[in-house]
């Protein structure tokens, strides 16, 4: 059955309506959603009454007990013609004459409920909004409730210098805005003053700020350098990130170095010493070692006879690298796994650490020198005859003073015989080979000869040329010339090592001292020892590695960055 | 026909928010800053500003639904709108603090804006479920209707009361004057009876009792049906006893209509003015970290 509803309504004095279809085995009228004309009302049943064919004919019947008023008559169940009015509680529904295609249509005109009969409702609270609730004045207190404690309160307790100190202790201060801890140092120094260094408002961190504290920065490159002011004036921050955890203070990424590290020729052009690198396992050049070199500025000022130069060199010739320190020593000697014979006749091995111990950063190694490291077996013993008294380990002058002494003080004493010999031979530590006849060619008769001797027994065949140059010229007073030990105390200056933090390696894992028999071994490692535990990114389980592993930004040495006033004015501006 | 705000538009705004939510989480792992993730790297500051945009366009929804002229789309429209991006707000607006919270302006902005997310949840929640459940309640009656079939319950209770005898008229007077229904916050949203009646008894006194349900008036009307001694009188307590049952049963509906609703609509005394708190601490959040860059 198809059916057509037009609703009437009434507004003012403009009436107008609306058709809906319904196409349904049988029309069902109620209170309830489900019906297929939906009229409200408490008189009406959920389900009121249904429109159907029955015998060809449109019929109305009322659904159990309910009320149907047909053209005035109460009925249960009539035929509808055009022109029945039906009453259902408040709606009037009117039979008209369907449109084309349709079975049956009604006009639906709906009473309005009057004001009085609504009134009831107003007897009570029935609503939230009638109650204290008030999302508006709500809204406005918590709005203002945060913005106050959120930023205007916090700013002029930071802003505005307050005589009530116990006031602003209450107040939310601009230790609210915190975006992030600082790092220690800064918490500690800074104590909480945003303003130290967020200076004026709106305007990014300055340099300057950064200065009133770390005035002895240095300069990442020669003040005369390319790009020198350029790199000096670059934000602090821009590097140096704080409020940001888990993040430390230095940034450690890689690619700030080789953005320009990486293409070095082409901006430093006529600068064949620093090499493209563009990373540590691939393009890093191997090491290059600063040695010492006499000076060859021989009008120096500070009159350095010595001077540490960096050794540019080819990979060919840094196998033949040499040091000159001026010192004979064999490290395959002393590190004998046997052992080495001591004083007391004992065999004792010898470690790293005996001589070379780590100074109190753990950088490097305290410098080795006669009195800790080798006096106690190498006593500078002279004659037999003297017992245990031992030359000073001194000038030149002294050597001789003291043995001149020894010789005119002792001439009563009788040329050495034999038996000194034999007494020598448990008492005197000697290097292997080393000449055992030195008594005989002091047996002079003559004591002045004797000490003459004895002088050149020492210097020249004995005690100080075992581990020194000793040179002679016949007509200086002393004839002998030791060559000064130079030993080098830094081999890549250009670098930070630490030595403690490797201290769970052994010496000889790097260092190959082992078969190192002369002193001019360089016993330095390349990079390829480092490349076995560094690398750029941890993926191979290698350990992660950014430049400021080993090398510094600000490079000690330089001159400060702001050294220069030009420079300040220009950061004040 | 009804249509859910979930699926307007074949839920288009729930694939915008969508591609929003999955573009931000891709660019926040490709992202790999000098320093560790935070609000100030570039992505910070373009995941920041989104959000920003956003919540001050999803408060704007607040001012569109009332502009009943606006033809800029329909306001179901913009609710499905609301309800996606406003949701998609917990991943862009998450990734942009990149987890560093603390006790600052920041973290309590990000904290405000979470409250108002989630009791948006909440509130599609209870606008999804609650309609039906009120109506069932109601037996699809306006609340108007209950509301006079109440008035015309209690008049026809008083008259016939009046006819009864005395003392039971002033019985049902009290009741009818004593009913509550809603009330408070409190009182609409737990549905609290507070209803008395004053009962005269053998101690003659004259403090009122609870009456909640109807309870106390409909054992008083029994008590006096079963001391009536037949006749008209019965029939009469017999038809009041009657009345009073539907009056209890209508003031339980009515009751219960109130409470679903004020339940329905609390979340809103909530949603709106944390919002606010919300748009007062994101002021200060962009402000601040700025004022200290």
């Amino acid at each position: 059955m198809r059916c057509v509803i037009r609703s009437l309504t009434q507004i003012g004095t403009v009436s107008e309506y609306r058709d809906d279809t319904v196409e349904a085995e049988a029309i069902n009228i109620g209170r309830s959603l489900d019906q297929n004309i939906v009229l409200p009302g408490n008189e009406l049943g959920l389900r009121h009454a249904r429109v159907a064919f029955r015998g060809g004919k449109v019929e109305i019947s009322a659904i159990a007990n309910n009320e149907i008023t047909l053209n005035g008559q109460v009925v249960e169940r009539q035929p509808l013609q055009i022109g029945d009015v039906i009453r259902l509680g408040h709606h009037t529904l009117k039979v008209i004459t369907p449109p084309s295609g349709f079975d049956v249509a009604f006009e639906l005109k709906s009473d309005r409920v009057t004001e009085e009969q609504t009134d009831y409702e107003s007897q009570f609270k029935t609503s939230l909004a009638q109650t204290g609730l008030n999302k508006r004045r709500l809204s406005w207190l918590l709005g203002l409730v945060f913005l106050f404690s959120g930023l205007i309160i916090p700013f002029f307790t930071s802003h505005t210098k307050s005589d009530n100190a116990s006031l602003s202790q209450w107040l939310v201060s601009d230790a609210f805005w915190i975006s992030g801890p600082l790092v220690s140092a800064h918490q500690a120094e800074l104590d909480h003053k945003c303003t130290t260094c967020h200076e004026t408002p709106f305007i990014m961190v300055r340099n300057t700020a950064c200065k009133d504290c770390h005035k002895t920065v240095a300069r990442h490159t020669g003040i005369d350098q390319p790009l020198a002011d350029e790199l000096s004036q670059r934000r602090c921050a821009t590097c140096h990130k704080e409020h940001n955890e888990p993040g430390t203070i230095i940034d450690n990424e890689q690619s700030d170095c080789s953005k320009c590290h990486a293409t070095l020729d082409q901006t430093l052009t006529g600068r064949k010493t620093l090499k493209n690198v563009q990373d540590f396992d691939q393009s890093h050049p191997d090491f290059t070692l600063t040695l010492l070199v006499e000076n060859p500025d021989k009008n120096d000022k500070e009159g350095k006879a010595w001077v540490q130069q960096r050794q540019y060199q080819s990979k060919q010739q840094r196998v033949k690298q040499v040091e000159q320190s001026n010192l004979k020593f064999n490290h395959k000697l002393h590190m004998d796994r046997k052992g080495v014979e001591t004083p007391s006749g004992n065999r004792r091995r010898m470690v790293c650490e005996d001589c070379h111990q780590l100074d109190a950063a753990g950088m490097h190694n305290k410098p080795v020198n006669m009195k800790d490291h080798c006096e106690e077996c190498h006593k500078l013993t002279f004659d037999p005859r003297a017992g245990d008294f031992t030359l000073p380990h001194g000038s030149v002058r002294q050597v001789v003073y003291v043995m001149e002494g020894f010789y005119q003080g002792s001439q009563l004493i009788k040329p050495a015989g034999r038996a000194d010999l034999a007494s020598v031979k448990g008492r005197v530590a000697r290097r292997p080979r080393q000449r055992l006849n030195m008594l005989t060619d002091i047996a002079s008769d003559n004591p002045k000869q004797r000490m003459e001797n004895a002088l050149s027994e020492v210097f020249e065949r004995t005690t100080c040329v075992i581990c020194h140059v000793v040179s002679k010229d016949k007509t200086a007073n002393p004839p002998w010339t030791i060559k000064p030990v130079k030993l080098n105390k830094d081999w890549m200056p250009k670098a930070y090592f630490n030595h403690k933090s490797h201290s769970f390696k052994q010496c000889v894992d790097c260092h190959d001292s082992e078969t190192s028999e002369r002193s001019q071994d360089i016993l330095m490692p390349g990079i390829k020892t480092c490349r076995e535990c560094h690398s750029d990114s941890s993926s191979d389980g290698k350990l992660a590695s950014p430049c400021i592993a080993c090398h510094r930004f600000h490079i000690p040495g330089n001159k400060r960055i702001y050294r220069n006033t030009a420079n300040i004015a220009n950061e004040m501006q | 026909m009804y249509q859910s705000i979930l699926n307007y538009d074949n839920a288009k705004y729930g694939r915008y928010a969508l591609y929003l939510m999955i573009v931000s989480v891709i660019l926040y792992i490709a992202h790999d800053p000098v320093d560790p993730p935070n609000g100030g790297t570039w992505l910070g500051y373009t995941l920041g500003t989104i959000s920003a945009l956003l919540i001050l366009w999803l408060s704007w929804f607040g001012v569109r639904k009332r502009q009943y002229r606006s033809s800029t789309g329909t306001v179901n429209g913009w609710l499905s709108a609301h309800v996606y991006l406003g949701s998609s707000l917990i991943v862009v607006g998450t990734l942009h603090s990149a987890g560093q919270l603390g006790w600052n302006i920041h973290s309590v902005s990000y904290v405000l804006m979470l409250l108002v997310i989630i009791s948006g949840f909440l509130g599609v929640y209870l606008y999804r479920q609650y309609p039906a459940i009120i109506m069932r309640n109601r037996q699809n009656q306006p609340r108007r209707l209950l509301f006079d079939e109440l008035a015309e319950l209690d008049m026809k209770s008083n008259r016939l009361a009046a006819k009864i005898s005395p003392e039971i008229a002033g019985v049902m007077a009290s009741a009818v004057n004593g009913t509550t229904i809603g009330g408070s916050v409190l009182d609409q949203v737990l549905g609290r009876d507070k209803s008395e009646v004053l009962i005269p008894d053998d101690s003659s006194r004259k403090d009122p009792v609870k009456n909640t349900n109807q309870q106390a008036l409909i054992q008083y009307l029994t008590r006096q049906l079963a001391n009536s001694k037949g006749g008209a009188v019965t029939t009469q307590l017999q038809e009041l006893v009657g009345l009073s049952a539907q009056r209890k049963n209508l003031l339980a509906t009515l009751r219960n209509d109130i409470k679903l609703q004020s339940k329905m609509q609390l979340w809103l005394y909530f949603h709106v003015p944390v919002t606010f708190a919300l748009l007062a601490a994101l002021t200060a959040h962009i402000i601040t970290v700025f004022l200290y860059w």
